[in-house]
């Protein structure tokens, strides 16, 4: 048998075999590919790979005249060698060109696929700022983070994680400033992830968190590369998955819930205004409606005539008791969020406009729910809104401060504060404690927002050992 | 595992139980459920009966808008009484009138009419049941108001106000700020006074009477209130009424006074300051079975209008100093007054001089003591009063028009 026929007997077995692997979709291309002196296999999945630059680098050149059978020199885009077939199967479904010519498994980078461009991220709108925000794409994602952080110390490790999505997952830090510990259990705990799939960052945050019960994670989210990198400057790691746009950053505080991009951006009294009043949204979100039931039914001498006359006016036709009208106000609210989120955009606005003034006002009108309590679960929705990634951890603790203050009163909202800081205490980020926010260098950047030239320290219990971040010296003078 | 579970819950059990009962979670009332008094009157007669009236804010009430969307504001309260041969009776039966829960910690005043005040028996009992009872606490306004007057008092004028208890009180606060003619004492504040060894208490006193609208003087057939005087007692019995005047003093000397406007005249002018920031002191001693008592006082002065009153000019350097010593010596009169008639006519310790006694001089005190009518012995050794005018106003010289 010459050696052709040989050749061709094991690109033929090739075939079937990548035939048998991935040949069942249609999407998949596996085509014989004839060149002067032979055959090649052409693999790639239609949609992933740039069909313009695949004919004129690739098929042209190996079509053309010039090609002598050396297929590296002839190609005019960069190439690399699978070395198994299973590997130039999954460099196949990942986007690249692969060609299995003279028994090796030639792979090229062609990857091109429709995208959504970048946009303001739709959570995390800002006045004063940069309005980019990550995309789907994991590229995308780290062109954004490079072209801000120009380090030779900032590292993105990738690794994949799902037996069927092979998600690509980057672990981004700054050598030097992140733990090294912290940087070890990530990915140690990364790699533990033994899943058919992950496709969003949010499934790859509960896999990562300590304590699955817990009200909150101690990871963070953020759609914005200038806050992942101001986290990355202050020694924390970036998780990017691809596919989403929502980065994860460990560890997070509780406190790093009130902060945003924009407090560093203002000056510092409105900055340090702003973070109070997202600290006094989330007082407010949680036991505003706990509160306001425990007051009325159990301690109201502490209310003031003219507002306990308004309430008693306002009840007095209504047949349920306060606790079950905050009850019901607040699954409505829900829903209202709900349905809200899912619907399209413009009918989303008109459902929250029928559910807002119409049922409300419905309601009050027929009796249903008194006037102060449709304000009350207003106002707490509103306060929610200041600090939408707690938005699980308020819904949770909103229904617990309400059922305890309804049996208990005032003593039921206490046990509910203590309970609430009690577990925060007891949860931890990757070994940081999620309420470690009371050393003096902390606490210059915690409830308010000491001027910028006074911040000249990483957060402690995050970058260990590498703590000053400026000096301010010269600026002082 | 399962001792260790059973030790959480032999433990959880009772701390949840506690936690329950220390919240007194059978106490929670809904608001609808709720009687609350905003105002209350007591009043006892001869036959031995106190009777109640409370002013309770009206679940039905509403605001109404006009057309032109203007809210008018009426009354919102409902009026209710009841009568027992005990408080807590009357109280009660009131309660089952209205089939709700009586609530009375935003009891903002209570009225006592003068013939349950003189009533030694029946204050005894009122004063038992303040302090006995939770709901009804201490912190509302008391005001000793004419047996006559009570009928008047609910349809007197409110103001801007729905409810009568929130109009005294607002009425109160506003007083004591600007006018230190009434007197507005807590019934916290009368009970200690009671309580306290060498002191009296006094009350507020409301009067109620017919609104002057027109400018013939004729009175209309509404009433408004008044806060000027006080209520004097001798111990827990009511005495007398004394003048506007007379808390002028009361409120200087107890350290009071906010500001309170003083007419003053002779020959030459006649002019009203506004006495503020005023500082006073009292001193006792005993000395020849005779408690002496020095007064010193200090205040500025505002002067309202100054009008010339003889054609003998008027410097404007001397003006000042005549003023001042025009408001000294008046001033000075009236704590002489106050003081004398305190001691000789009404015979009660409203300044607690027996308490300054007491403190600057224990021993002495014990010997005084066991005179029950020591105030008696009181001697006015001096009164300092020292007035400075501090603001002039835009005119120095009175306003002649030339």
């Amino acid at each position: 048998m010459s050696i052709k026929a040989d050749n061709d007997n094991y690109l033929n077995r090739v075939y079937n075999e990548i035939k048998d692997v991935i040949g069942a979709s249609f999407d998949i291309a596996i085509e014989y590919f004839d060149l002067q002196d032979g055959r090649a296999l052409l693999v790639y999945v239609d949609g992933l790979v740039d069909r313009d630059l695949m004919n004129r680098d690739v098929i042209g050149p190996l079509k053309s005249p010039a090609f002598k059978g050396d297929l590296k020199l002839t190609t005019r885009c960069a190439h690399s060698l699978a070395n198994s077939q299973q590997e130039f199967i999954t460099e196949i479904l990942e986007g690249n060109l692969g060609i299995f010519y003279d028994r090796q498994y030639f792979l090229f980078d062609l990857r091109k696929w429709e995208k959504r461009a970048i946009q303001s991220p739709d959570a995390e709108n800002v006045t004063r700022g940069p309005k980019e925000g990550f995309t789907e794409d994991i590229i995308t994602c780290t062109v954004l983070l490079r072209r801000k952080l120009k380090s030779v110390d900032f590292i993105i490790e990738n690794m994949k994680i799902g037996k069927q999505t092979n998600t690509t997952v980057a672990v981004g830090y700054i050598k030097g400033i992140a733990d090294p510990h912290i940087i070890d259990n990530v990915k140690y705990k990364l790699g533990c992830i033994d899943v058919d799939g992950i496709v969003e960052s949010g499934k790859l945050e509960q896999y990562l968190e300590s304590n699955s019960l817990a009200s909150v994670s101690g990871i963070g989210v953020t759609q914005k590369p200038d806050i992942a990198v101001k986290r990355l400057l202050e020694g924390r790691i970036i998780i990017l998955c691809d596919g989403t746009p929502h980065v994860l950053t460990i560890p997070e505080l509780f406190l790093d819930n009130f902060k945003t991009a924009e407090d560093y951006y203002h000056r510092v009294f409105f900055g340090s205004f702003m973070r109070v009043m997202r600290i006094l949204g989330f007082v407010i979100s949680v036991s505003l409606p706990g509160v306001a039931v425990a007051v009325t039914n159990y301690n109201r001498e502490m209310l003031p005539v003219s507002y306990i006359e308004t309430i008693i006016k306002s009840v007095s036709n209504t047949p349920f008791p306060r606790a079950v009208e905050m009850l019901f106000l607040m699954i409505m609210m829900e829903l209202l969020k709900e349905s809200g989120t899912r619907l399209p955009k413009t009918i989303g606005s008109a459902v929250s406009i029928v559910g807002a003034l119409i049922v409300g006002d419905a309601a009050v009108r027929a009796g249903i729910v008194s006037s102060p309590s449709v304000m009350i679960v207003a106002l707490t929705a509103v306060s929610g809104f200041v600090i939408p990634n707690l938005n699980e951890f308020t819904t949770i603790y909103r229904l617990s401060f309400l059922a305890l203050g309804a049996t208990l009163g005032i003593v039921g909202i206490g046990v509910a504060i203590v309970f609430m800081i009690a577990q925060l205490a007891s949860i931890d980020s990757f070994g940081v404690p999620i309420l470690s926010f009371y050393r003096t260098s902390e606490l210059k950047d915690s409830i308010i927002r000491f001027p910028l030239k006074k911040l000249t320290l990483r957060p402690q219990n995050i970058a260990r050992g590498n703590i000053r971040s400026a000096s301010s010296s010269g600026l002082d003078k | 595992m399962k001792r260790l579970c059973a030790l959480v819950v032999a433990i959880m059990c009772p701390v949840c139980c506690s936690i329950m009962l220390l919240a007194s979670c059978s106490s929670g009332i809904e608001p609808r459920n709720m009687a609350i008094t905003n105002s209350a009157i007591y009043d006892y007669d001869e036959s031995g009966l106190f009777h109640v009236i409370l002013e309770i804010i009206d679940s039905k009430g509403s605001d109404s808008q006009s057309n032109t969307g203007i809210v008018t504001q009426s009354r919102t309260s409902v009026i209710t009484s009841a009568s027992d041969y005990t408080l807590s009776g009357a109280i009660t039966a009131i309660a089952d009138k209205l089939d709700k829960t009586l609530f009375g910690t935003h009891n903002r005043i209570r009225f006592l009419t003068e013939r349950m005040a003189s009533n030694e028996l029946a204050m005894q009992e009122f004063v038992d049941f303040i302090i006995r009872n939770d709901e009804f606490d201490e912190r509302p306004l008391l005001f000793i108001i004419k047996d006559e007057d009570i009928e008047k008092l609910f349809k007197a004028d409110i103001g801007l106000h729905t409810l009568l208890g929130e109009y005294v009180y607002g009425t109160s606060r506003s007083n004591i700020e600007s006018s230190s003619d009434g007197v507005f004492i807590t019934t916290l504040k009368f009970i200690i006074d009671i309580l306290e060894d060498g002191q009296d208490p006094v009350a507020g006193f409301v009067s109620v009477n017919n609104k002057d609208l027109n400018l013939s003087g004729a009175a209309s057939d509404e009433y408004e209130l008044a806060f000027e005087g006080m209520a004097v007692f001798n111990g827990i019995k009511y005495i007398s009424y004394m003048s506007k005047d007379d808390a002028i003093v009361y409120n200087a000397l107890a350290g009071k006074f906010k500001r309170a406007r003083l007419s003053i005249y002779n020959d030459e002018i006649s002019t009203a300051v506004e006495m503020y920031e005023m500082h006073s002191c009292i001193n006792v001693e005993y000395a020849n079975e005779q408690i002496l008592l020095d007064v010193e006082i200090k205040a500025k002065l505002r002067t309202g209008e100054i009008l010339k009153q003889s054609d003998r000019s008027i410097s404007a350097s001397n003006l000042k100093e005549q003023i001042e010593i025009l408001a000294e010596s008046k001033m000075k009169s009236m704590i002489q007054d106050t003081l004398t008639v305190s001691r000789d006519e009404i015979e009660t310790d409203i300044f607690g001089i027996g308490n300054l006694l007491r403190v600057s001089a224990p021993n002495k005190w014990r010997m005084v003591a066991q005179n029950g009518k020591y105030i008696n012995a009181m001697v006015i050794n001096n009164i300092i009063v020292d007035f400075s005018v501090t603001y002039f106003g835009e005119l120095i010289n009175p306003f002649t028009g030339d």
